[in-house]
């Protein structure tokens, strides 16, 4: 078996860690503290154990001859006894005059006065008589509660009239001290035996004492010492009467203890403080436990409805993707008129040129597309605070103190997101466009085939047939020559400003073909642009979707284990 | 054992109070004020006193209680007033574990006894076996006797006021609010005590005749040692209500019914009680206990009326909360149609107009023979029709029912934050947690799309019946049915979107060049802006309903733990019975 002072120890260390690294929620900051403090001075008062002396306190109702018991135990007359109730109201405290009082006594405020002596034999002992704790003076009361702190074993005494006092039971509750430190007394039994005889006294005693028995049973101590005496036989008389068992109980109480056994008793008191330092956490684990459920809710909650989320994210995006303002903005962007060959960039031109009279300026405005990042990202917040507001309803329905629910809003997401929206938003954009710069070397080739072609058969027109037939008959140089002046003749005649004409009206229609093609080709790419920008931004949605599904799955782990340590807490003490 | 038992938990609705148990459930408290644990105390107590207090009005008896703590000897001074030990008495405490009632022989005092959870067993004196007293719960004892000198008296032993035995200390509390005068039996050990000292200090709070018996007394005790204490206690005892009695040894009663002190308390009570006093005892008594009552139920209405205050206070609140939510909601679905995107509607509204201009016509002719050649050549694609409820459903399903989900789910939070009660046991607060008082997803969605297709339906008949009204001369160009249509549908599209004022302001400015021409009329603009208008103003009645409905479901939750003003006024109506 483990030495309980090492056990004590242990645990409250594990307190200690507990409370430096928890999560908690409820607990507020000064709390933590508090038990911080607590806990350390409980250390330090295991430490502390070395002096050997105990200190025995005897409690009880007014009346009950908690006096006469001090007197009886000290073999005279220390304590005033008084048939006026309450007659003690200060604590009074017996010791050998070597053994020393309880070092902060003096300067805790509670009213005492000592009596001491130089009886060796039980130099150990300290022992106390406290007020009552049931009569209508509360300040009787209080002083036993703030003296309590000093006790090491409590003598609790009633008597034949009292022992079903419902206040006995609820002070005996009260009182944050290890059992197996408390011995029972039931005083003044004389009365059962008065005009009844021996046989009749017994009777009475064992009725008595099984219903004491039967209710201290019921109130949480397991298995009372339970003492049956008068302590007033002991001053009158010589000797005491055989049901009297007053001797034994005095030998319980001074008997000579080994050093462990002090250690024992006090490190069992120090034991059941800690216990109420535990009270403490009770709250805030049932707080976990409701929070971690209601973490766990909204994380299933987020993957059956992730499907609805993303719709609505689908849904609130395309209204602003899907405009025809964004599609120009995009075409606008990737405009590149180098692609254009001859006459189609005239055309391009034209078309710019007419556009810009015709659309009032406000039309031109450029800020497009940071409207639409903004308004996307927008979207996001929009998206990302209605599940931290379902959230915080889980948690709010469940009746946890909404002090709470900002902590776990942080988890799911800050306001800084909208950067990061911001950012991914335009590299998208950026490189969407950027890849849709590469020149089209297809498209050029052809328009410049064409344009050659176009030229090629002008010539050849305007040189007539004879001489080009001339020049395939014999190419040649001189051939070549006759062929290019003969062109180069024809061009200033009728026939060739005809042909002129023609080819030039061939080139514009050619031109303009190209720059149909050419939009067309750039509104393709555009709305491409714009549907994988829309995949995109659908899939950075999904992706903070799951990370906020990951973060709440983390939030419930970390719960879990809080709980988890607070569970493990409870069952070590 | 001869008697009867009997099942006095009879029709409770009808008692003697001719007060109706309806009005009592009707009283409800929300917990507001934190006052609601002391309400249902404070009813619970009144009913059970009202019921007293009706039941002596009946029977018309005098009860004498005995009181104390455990262990004082109640039951052997019992047992020395009645001169039999019928009481009985031991070591063990609590010892009477159940009332025993001294009667005389032939008073019925079971009928209409005010603690319903009650049973008697009535048995005569003489046929008394000491059997009678056996561990049955919820059982008082009726003992009947034949002695004239009081044949008016109830004596009642009861069980002791503080041991840890609960239930004894509220049976000792029914007989107190019974009692016409209290014996009020302590001891040398225990006068000093808490719990039965403030018995006492009710008992001499509320005036009810008394005698103090000090039991057990040392012979170094005096009267003047007891009287002192009281008084510092603030409460004086009549001096020769205070008897002292030493601690006398088995047969405790017959010996104490020879003490001296006794003779006297004897002597004294018969004449303050007997025969002669009774009745102006039992006057004096409800007088007092009307008193009491009136106390009582005073303190009760003021309660009552401050939830009431409490409860409009909360009922503000709420109001305060669905207006921000309200706000909340406008923002939410106007931000989806910024002053940036102003243009992207104006232009949508421009192409309207574009399309169909006044020249649309005739310019269509021309640019058809025009733009003959570029249509072959596959430039310009000819105008697709869709017919109407295409459009309005299109429409439809590009609208975003986020922002009412968001704003429900952030009036929900609201409330919760703002107007849960922090205390968990108040009944406001599970009532607000109950099922069924949140809208669901699924039903803020039905809701929604009722409203839409509500307005769907009107923009419709709306549409036909102005069309039907354009004359035939003026078909033409802005009259365009098309026209009408396709501006309706915008602007449906814009409202459901949330963007009224933009709508406007994009309306005025589009309409503006064609308006200063002189021709309002024939640009139907005030048509096309009250329709607009109107279909605002319908979507957002609508929405505000979905979200009105959800602060009506958290107002009759409150609403259901209000105490009508009636039975208040009931209430009242009693105090009243009371005093006359």
């Amino acid at each position: 078996m483990k030495d309980p002072a090492r056990k004590l120890r242990d645990n409250l260390t594990y307190i200690q860690n507990v409370l430096k690294d928890g999560v908690f929620y409820t607990l507020t900051h000064e709390q933590i503290e508090n038990l911080l403090i607590e806990s350390g001075n409980l250390v330090e008062k295991l430490d502390s154990i070395t002096q050997s002396s105990l200190v025995v306190g005897l409690l009880g109702g007014t009346g009950v001859g908690k006096s006469s018991i001090m007197n009886a135990l000290a073999g005279l007359e220390i304590a005033e006894t008084s048939h006026r109730r309450p007659h003690t109201d200060s604590i009074l405290i017996y010791r050998h005059v070597q053994t020393p009082l309880p070092a902060d006594l003096p300067m805790s405020g509670i009213p005492w006065r000592e009596y001491t002596h130089a009886a060796d034999s039980i130099q150990q002992i300290l022992l106390c008589d406290l007020p009552d704790f049931d009569s209508l003076v509360d300040e009787h009361r209080k002083n036993v509660m703030d003296f309590l702190q000093y006790l090491d074993v409590l003598v609790w005494v009633t008597s034949p009239e009292k022992y079903a006092d419902g206040r006995f039971y609820e002070f005996l509750r009260l009182v944050p001290k290890a059992h197996q430190n408390f011995y029972f007394v039931l005083n003044k039994v004389d009365i059962l035996f008065e005009g009844k005889g021996i046989d009749g006294g017994f009777e009475e005693l064992s009725k008595v004492h099984s219903s004491l028995q039967k209710y201290l049973k019921k109130n949480g101590v397991e298995n009372p010492l339970i003492y049956m005496l008068s302590a007033r036989e002991p001053l009158q008389k010589d000797s005491l009467a055989h049901w009297n068992q007053f001797s034994t109980f005095r030998y319980q109480i001074f008997q000579q203890r080994k050093f462990k056994e002090i250690k024992d008793i006090k490190t069992a008191n120090l034991d059941q403080e800690m216990m109420q330092l535990l009270v403490s956490f009770e709250r805030e684990l049932i707080n976990l436990e409701v929070i971690q459920k209601s973490v766990e809710h909204s994380c299933a909650e987020l993957k059956t409805d992730s499907g609805e989320l993303n719709q609505a994210f689908h849904t609130s995006m395309a209204l602003w993707m899907e405009t025809d303002q964004i599609k120009s903005e995009m075409i606008v962007r990737m405009n590149n008129l180098s692609l254009l060959v001859g006459p189609a960039i005239g055309f391009a031109f034209l078309h710019d040129g007419l556009k810009g009279l015709i659309k009032s300026r406000e039309d031109r405005d450029t800020a497009n597309l940071a409207t639409l990042i903004e308004e996307i990202s927008t979207v996001f917040q929009r998206q990302l605070n209605r599940i931290k507001n379902r959230l915080s309803i889980h948690i709010l329905r469940r009746g946890v103190p909404s002090s709470v629910t900002g902590k776990i809003e942080n988890m799911v997401g800050s306001a800084d997101k909208a950067e990061d929206i911001h950012k991914k938003v335009n590299n998208i954009i950026s490189t969407r466009t950027a890849s849709h710069k590469n020149p089209a070397v297809v498209f050029k080739a052809l328009q410049y085939g064409a344009y050659l072609f176009l030229f090629l058969l002008l010539v050849f027109a305007m040189a007539g047939e004879e001489v080009w037939r001339k020049f395939f008959a014999q190419p040649g140089l001189t051939t070549l020559i006759n062929f290019l002046l003969a062109s180069l003749y024809t061009l200033f005649t009728p026939r060739g400003l005809a042909a002129v004409a023609s080819y030039a009206l061939i080139n514009i229609f050619f031109g303009y073909r190209f720059y149909v093609h050419y939009r067309k080709m750039l509104e393709k790419r555009a709305e491409k642009a714009i549907a994988s920008l829309q995949t995109e931004l659908n899939v950075l949605w999904e992706e903070e979707l799951d990370r906020v599904h990951d973060e709440l799955i983390r939030t419930s782990n970390e719960l879990k284990d809080t709980i988890k340590t607070l569970k493990t807490l409870k069952s070590r003490s | 054992m001869i008697g009867y038992q009997k099942d006095s938990d009879q029709d409770s609705s009808t008692k003697s109070t001719g007060f109706h148990q309806s009005t009592w459930e009707a009283i409800q408290c929300s917990g507001l004020t934190g006052s609601a644990e002391e309400i249902t105390n404070l009813k619970k107590s009144l009913q059970r006193e009202l019921d007293v207090f009706f039941y002596k009005q009946a029977t018309r008896l005098v009860w004498i209680v005995f009181a104390g703590g455990t262990g004082t000897g109640k039951s052997t001074l019992f047992n020395a007033l009645c001169g039999t030990d019928i009481s009985e008495t031991g070591v063990e405490r609590p010892k009477t574990q159940r009332p025993v009632v001294y009667s005389y022989k032939g008073k019925v005092i079971s009928t209409n006894f005010p603690f319903p959870d009650f049973h008697v067993d009535q048995v005569h004196e003489r046929e008394n076996d000491s059997g009678y007293q056996k561990d049955s719960d919820g059982m008082y004892v009726i003992i009947e006797h034949d002695r004239e000198e009081l044949t008016n008296l109830v004596l009642v032993d009861t069980p002791d006021l503080d041991s840890l035995e609960i239930k004894n200390r509220q049976m000792a509390e029914d007989f107190y609010l019974l009692a016409d005068s209290i014996i009020f039996v302590t001891s040398q050990e225990k006068y000093a005590d808490e719990v039965p000292s403030r018995f006492f200090h009710r008992i001499y709070r509320e005036a009810k005749p008394y005698y103090f018996f000090l039991n057990k007394a040392d012979i170094t005790l005096t009267r003047n040692d007891v009287l002192s204490f009281f008084e510092a206690q603030g409460v004086t005892i009549v001096k020769d209500h205070v008897f002292l009695i030493p601690l006398v040894s088995s047969p405790a009663a017959s010996v104490i019914a020879i003490n001296e002190e006794f003779r006297k308390f004897n002597a004294l009570f018969l004449a303050e009680c007997g025969e002669n006093e009774f009745s102006h005892m039992l006057f004096e008594g409800q007088k007092r206990n009307a008193r009491i009552l009136a106390d009582k139920i005073d303190r009760l209405i003021t309660m009552l009326e401050e939830e009431n205050l409490a409860g409009q206070g909360w009922r503000n609140e709420l109001d305060a909360i669905l207006a921000e939510s309200s706000h909340n909601l406008t923002e939410q679905i106007e931000s989806h149609f910024k002053e940036a995107s102003r243009n992207h509607i104006q232009n949508e509204i421009r192409n309207i107009f574009n399309k169909y201009d006044l020249l649309r016509k005739p310019r269509s002719f021309v640019s058809r023979l025009l733009l003959a050649p570029l249509r072959f050549l596959g430039l310009k694609k000819m105008d697709s029709t869709e017919s109407h409820t295409k459009d309005l459903l299109t429409v439809r399903q590009k609208i975003d029912i986020t922002p009412m989900l968001v704003t429900i789910e952030w009036f929900n939070r609201l409330v919760l934050e703002r107007l849960s009660p922090h205390d968990s046991r108040s009944p406001l607060y599970n009532k607000m947690r109950d099922e069924g008082v949140g809208l669901t997803n699924k039903e803020i969605r039905k809701r929604v799309q009722d409203e839409q297709e509500n307005l769907a339906l009107w923009i419709e008949e709306t549409f036909k019946n102005l069309a039907r009204g354009i004359p035939k001369s003026k078909e033409w160009g802005i009259y365009t049915t098309s026209i009408l249509w396709g501006i309706i549908i915008v602007s449906f599209e814009i409202v459901l979107g949330g963007g009224i004022s933009i709508l406007e302001a994009v309306l005025d400015s589009v309409l503006a060049p064609f308006v200063t021409k002189g021709s309002v009329e024939l640009f139907a603009s005030h048509e096309i802006q009250q329709i607009a208008r109107e279909i605002d103003r319908r979507y957002r009645k609508g929405l505000h309903a979905i979200l009105r409905e959800q602060k009506d479901r958290y107002e009759s939750s409150l609403l259901s733990l209000i105490t009508p003003q009636e039975t208040i006024d009931a209430i009242g109506s009693i105090r009243e019975r009371l005093e006359g």
